[in-house]
């Protein structure tokens, strides 16, 4: 019987587990694009020590979800720039349903990959956590410590007095 | 697993907090030393203010904060025009729209200037750099610097014959990078019975008139350095644009002319923009003119308000109109939307002045009454609730005759003239 051959790559992840990764997934994987031929000619898999599996399995899913979306446009400026565009509620769910732990693994893993699109979104899901809270809260949500002293923090407080509500 | 902030690496840190709107940044900037180290960079480097300011802030609102006429152009250029502004100049900026939101009405606090040397009522009025502008009805104009000191200064900027109709405010300058400069002049431009537009250079002094009409003079309109007046029987002379130049002595020529409509009554109120000039006649048409690579087209009539118009703003192609039956209406002429409100209805007040600057709007109503609104956008003025009122400022005055709103710096401005001799003037205070 005709089977259809689907291109793949092979990604061993840091717990040495070995993935197969369609073509198509593999080309939003911006940092690959220049090897992509390689890896297909070759058998031994990529090995990228610094993703997890649980993350690499979460970038394939987010990847196969947002796989017909439009490229983002060329830009020559930085990866401060980002798009106005809101955060969808499935991707909202998605990234968030693991925990905070996991999310920061998937924008290390995102940014290691140049995956432009999900480490835009993904920061941004994070942006949301700190937008309208209190410092302090901030330093409740991410265990952040309070390092200023007194004397520093009210120096900063007094420079952005018009922000307050 | 509990994750600690500071294992992460700092790039990541960077990319998620320039994903923040300016409010959260200020507060996440007081959370911990690493992020305001981080935030400072995005701060001076990245130019995180000017995106804010971008992101937040309708480019019209922007402009009018900035003081600054801004000619249509594509978002990169804009970007790049605008960087060269310094980082500091955006976050103040931003501050000044801000700030409008986070007032404590409560403790919004008046003071009263009296006008000793001028003996008769304002007739108009405008805030522009923290100065306060009067025209008065016996034809002085005044500048009062150092509002925020409760107008210590008092200078006489001209004094027309008769009473003063009307006046505006513009700079000169076409390119943004000039906008700090001394290239950037302050002009005041005002209309008054005895025939004549004057204007006045605020930066370096210096004066030309307008002599063109033989009557009186309605209303005036500046775009940058572009002025248009108009005046009863003016349009029998066509609708006049000028060009101011400050180079040397003060000199104004006639940019182009714009025909007349066919059928026409005496005109009262006049906008200038980019590439459009707004009129209304005093039986409420409302005619517009555009240009077409630098050729007027013929006035077109956007609509028929049936009713002679006390007070118009224009804002981008969004119109907002005081109607004389205690009617606000806003139209917007790209879309042909068009909303009308029965303030006597809702507020059993009769309306008689109104303002709009950034996001502070207000109505002045009869009995001293100014009801303030919070606007961030033509979105938010098409649905606005004038029955919820972000605060109500009262004077002791039978009239509100005249409304101005401005800033000083750290907070913004109301300026109110009644029908008393002086003027009220609200300071918020944090």
């Amino acid at each position: 019987m005709y089977k259809k051959i689907v291109p793949q790559i092979k990604l061993e992840t840091y717990e040495k587990e070995v993935f197969e990764i369609d073509l198509d997934i593999a080309k939003k994987f911006g940092k690959l694009v220049p090897v992509l031929q390689e890896l297909l000619n070759d058998d031994k898999p990529l090995t990228i020590k610094t993703i997890n599996s649980g993350t690499l399995k979460k970038i394939i899913t987010w990847c196969t979800y947002h796989k017909d979306d439009p490229l983002p446009p060329e830009d020559d400026d930085n990866r401060m720039k980002h798009s106005t565009e809101e955060v969808s509620s499935w991707d909202d769910k998605f990234l968030q349903e693991d925990g905070q732990a996991a999310l920061f693994d998937l924008i290390s893993a995102a940014h290691t990959l140049d995956i432009d699109g999900l480490l835009d979104v993904a920061c941004k899901v994070v942006a949301t956590m700190i937008k309208g809270k209190a410092p302090e809260e901030i330093r409740k949500v991410f265990n952040i410590k309070n390092d200023f002293t007194q004397q520093e923090e009210d120096q900063v407080r007094k420079e952005n007095d018009w922000c307050e509500d | 697993m509990e994750v600690f902030i500071s294992d992460i690496p700092e790039e990541i840190h960077m990319f998620i907090l320039s994903r923040l709107d300016g409010q959260s940044l200020v507060r996440a900037k007081r959370t911990c030393k690493m992020w305001a180290c981080l935030i400072e960079n995005l701060e001076k480097f990245f130019g995180i203010w000017l995106m804010c300011c971008l992101n937040e802030i309708p480019l019209f609102m922007l402009t009018e904060i900035m003081g600054y006429n801004q000619k249509k152009t594509d978002h990169k250029s804009l970007i790049k025009s605008y960087k060269q502004l310094p980082w500091i100049f955006w976050r103040e900026i931003y501050a000044e729209y801000k700030r409008a939101f986070t007032i404590e009405w409560a403790k919004v606090k008046m003071a009263d200037l009296y006008y000793d040397q001028a003996h008769s009522v304002v007739t108009s009025l405008a805030i522009t750099d923290g100065k306060l502008l009067t025209g008065h009805e016996d034809g002085s104009v005044f500048c009062w610097k150092n509002v925020a000191m409760e107008g210590l200064d008092l200078n006489l900027v001209h004094k027309h014959q008769r009473r003063v109709t009307c006046m505006a405010v513009t700079t000169t300058c076409t390119d943004v990078s000039e906008l700090l400069s001394s290239k950037c002049h302050t002009l005041i431009v005002t209309g008054s019975q005895d025939y004549g537009v004057f204007v006045s250079d605020m930066t370096k002094p210096n004066s030309t008139e307008l002599d063109y009409y033989n009557l009186q003079i309605n209303s005036v309109s500046c775009f940058g350095p572009y002025i248009t007046s108009v005046a009863n029987g003016s349009f029998v002379q066509g609708q006049s644009v000028w060009h101011v130049s400050t180079e040397g002595s003060l000199t104004v020529t006639q940019e182009s002319k714009l025909e007349p409509p066919d059928n026409y009554s005496n005109p009262v109120h006049v906008a200038l923009t980019e590439d459009r000039v707004y009129v209304v006649e005093e039986k409420g048409g409302l005619y517009r003119w555009t240009w077409n690579d630098g050729i007027p087209n013929k006035s077109v009539v956007i609509k028929n308000l049936s009713c002679p118009v006390k007070s118009l703003i224009c804002k981008d192609d969004c119109l907002v109109c005081l109607l004389e039956n205690g009617e606000l209406e806003v139209t917007d002429s790209k879309s042909s939307y068009h909303r009308k409100w029965n303030i006597y209805e809702l507020l059993q007040r009769q309306p008689e002045s109104m303002a709009w600057r950034g996001p502070l709007f207000a109505l002045g109503t009869k009995g001293g009454v100014v009801y303030m609104y919070l606007v961030k956008d033509i979105e938010d003025m098409k649905s606005l609730d004038l029955t919820k009122p972000a605060a109500k400022l009262t004077v002791e005055a039978d009239h509100v005759n005249h409304i101005a709103i401005g800033d000083d710096g750290s907070s913004p401005l109301v300026a109110i003239a009644t029908e008393q001799l002086h003027l009220s003037l609200f300071k918020f205070i944090k």
